[in-house]
């Protein structure tokens, strides 16, 4: 994602569109202008600092006359009932993000007014839609969409990127995605439709059922549906998954169509995005990046990919993760790279059953935290490991939520002790 | 020349000009009070007008003064209760909706809306006026250094913003 150049942001700025006053309204500040008589008026400095030092006098007044307007209006509206329709307290930009509690102007303003109805509402309809592979106020569906057809319809998208082996197109405006595969077939639409704000974890559940798989990823918890044997809906919550279902805020949902997304003149099969990632893997790499374990210093990789949206550091390693790029690396206080995860969409349609056939036993199984880990000893030095999101069931049911290349030695610190 | 008349003739010169100023710098469309209010307080204090910088530069030092003598006073209604709030809710539009920015433009109008004071004023007057160092600094009443400086990180500062958003739209690869 290239940034803009100084010159490019300052033309940017200049193109915004220039406003003019109503000739109605001019025309009537023009007669006050006209009409006024500056021998009657009291003489100002305009636009000198001491004015302001004025202010404060102003200010002791206005408070004393704010508080006198409060008490009196709160009297007043104590023995009125609000006529207003319910409103939004405030039209400032940016402020989407915080819950602007119980609308006033309600009769019953006292009880607060409940909420969810309208958006629990959504729930059904963001089901019904999915099972056509659509997203709610989007006509196009995915795996039937050439997008092509999208842009025809909808004009050019503001913004491209790659991520998943996928096209990402995205219309800021109306808050939707289109990821495309190579032949221009929607895979996946997103939407961040204000009203999913009002969604939490809890209603989802409660609308949808448990879940096929709960993965975790850059601080968000990640709810998986198989809505039909093609389509997908991915719930995007805003939370790690050990907080309470109840303070889950959806962030965003996609319906995605896992097929569409295998590029069959790459990979005919699972089978073969799994050699290529033990390939991978011998060679130090994983799937979705070119860097290297142990022989890339991560300072080289930032200065290409730019600064990750997450850095953590436990046991003196440390870890970035970049969000659109769903990798994640770790490096040692000597800034080598020690560890790469992927979370590519593409091996999350791989099972643990199709693992297990194609790269055989692993040399260990250990299970934490709801998932199960499969190292595989790949050389000497390296170890892939396949991470699956749950624990127990069936291994045709159980599907891989992220891979990691991991080189130990690097991890372990040679300055301490 | 009378001073009313002056006063007129910069009116119908430069009051696109305020109120593109005052609706970038407020976020409202609704401005065309504080406009008047600017030509008024020009006229009322003309004498202190000693032609040392252009009528408009002085006009958009006026018109800043007005805004921020607005906010205060917003500030102050902020105090009162919500239900009193409610009835005198203001139906203005926002800018993005009255001149129906596309995607690219509202992005970066929100992220110059979101910027700190110093760098917003700075924004507006440098980049959406156009105004050079010189008139922004006589404005602002800060040096040109400063203009300079301030305007190099408020430009690093939106495109972090505008990368940032862009991010989010996305969102993660999963």
């Amino acid at each position: 994602m290239p940034s803009k150049t100084d010159d490019q942001l300052l033309n940017d700025m200049k193109g915004l569109p220039d406003m003019k006053m109503n000739q109605d309204k001019k025309q009537e500040i023009i007669s006050t202008i006209r009409s006024t008589d500056t021998h009657s008026l009291p003489k100002q400095t305009a636009a000198s600092p001491g004015r302001f030092s004025a202010l404060g006098k102003g200010l002791a007044v206005c408070s004393v006359l704010a508080a006198t307007i409060w008490m009196g209006a709160t009297l007043i509206s104590n023995n009125q009932q609000s006529t207003m329709p319910e409103s939004i307290t405030s039209n400032t930009p940016g402020s989407t993000s915080a819950s602007p509690g119980p609308a006033a102007g309600k009769g019953n303003a006292v009880t607060p007014a409940p909420v969810q109805p309208q958006s629990e509402q959504l729930l059904p309809l963001i089901r019904k839609d999915a099972e056509k592979g659509k997203v709610i106020e989007v006509p196009y569906s995915v795996e039937q969409t050439v997008f092509d057809q999208v842009e025809k319809d909808w004009g050019k998208p503001d913004h491209t990127d790659q991520a998943n082996g996928l096209t990402y197109s995205t219309y800021a405006k109306r808050g939707v995605v289109f990821g495309y595969n190579k032949g221009m077939q929607v895979v996946d639409i997103r939407t961040n439709d204000p009203r999913l704000a009002k969604l939490n974890a809890d209603m989802v559940e409660k609308a949808m059922g448990k879940p096929g798989r709960i993965s975790e990823f850059a601080g968000k918890t990640i709810y998986t549906y198989d809505v039909t044997d093609k389509y997908q809906i991915k719930f995007i919550f805003q939370g790690k998954k050990t907080a309470s279902a109840k303070d889950l805020v959806l962030v965003r949902y996609n319906v995605y169509y896992p097929q569409g997304n295998k590029n069959l003149m790459l990979y005919g099969s699972n089978a073969d995005i799994l050699q290529s990632i033990r390939d991978l893997a011998k060679n130090g790499q994983t799937f979705g990046s070119e860097y290297r374990v142990e022989k890339d210093l991560f300072d080289d990789i930032e200065k290409q990919i730019g600064k990750p949206d997450i850095v953590a550091t436990f046991n003196g390693i440390t870890y970035n993760t970049y969000m659109d790029k769903g990798l994640v690396f770790a490096f040692n206080k000597g800034m080598q790279v020690v560890d790469i995860r992927s979370y590519d969409a593409r091996l999350q349609a791989i099972s643990q059953a199709e693992v297990l056939q194609t790269l055989g036993k692993p040399n260990n199984v250990t299970t934490t935290a709801g998932e199960t880990i499969y190292t595989y000893k790949v050389t000497p030095d390296y170890e892939l490991k396949i991470i699956f999101s749950g624990t127990g069931g069936k291994p045709e049911k159980l599907y891989i939520d992220h891979v990691n290349i991991y080189y130990p030695r690097g991890t372990i610190n040679n300055m301490a002790g | 020349m009378d001073k009313n008349s002056i006063i007129e003739q910069w009116f119908l010169r430069y009051s696109d000009d305020i109120y593109k100023f005052l609706v970038y710098y407020t976020g409202n469309k609704d401005v065309e009070d504080l406009v008047q209010d600017v030509f008024l307080k020009a006229l009322r204090s003309l004498e202190s007008f000693e032609g040392r910088s252009q009528p408009k530069t002085w006009l958009l030092t006026i018109a800043r003064h007005t805004a921020i003598d607005f906010a205060r006073k917003n500030r102050l209604r902020n105090w009162l209760p919500d239900k009193w709030l409610a009835g005198v809710q203001s139906e203005a539009k926002t800018p993005e909706e009255i001149l129906h920015l596309h995607a690219e433009q509202q992005a970066l109008y929100q992220a110059v809306r979101k910027m700190k004071p110093a760098y917003r004023e700075v924004l507006i007057l440098r980049g959406i006026k156009g105004l050079s160092p010189k008139e922004t600094a006589e404005i602002l009443d800060w040096s040109e250094n400063k203009v300079n400086v301030t305007m190099h990180r408020a430009m690093k500062a939106v495109k972090e913003h505008l990368m940032q958003d862009r991010k989010e739209m996305v969102g993660d690869a999963i």
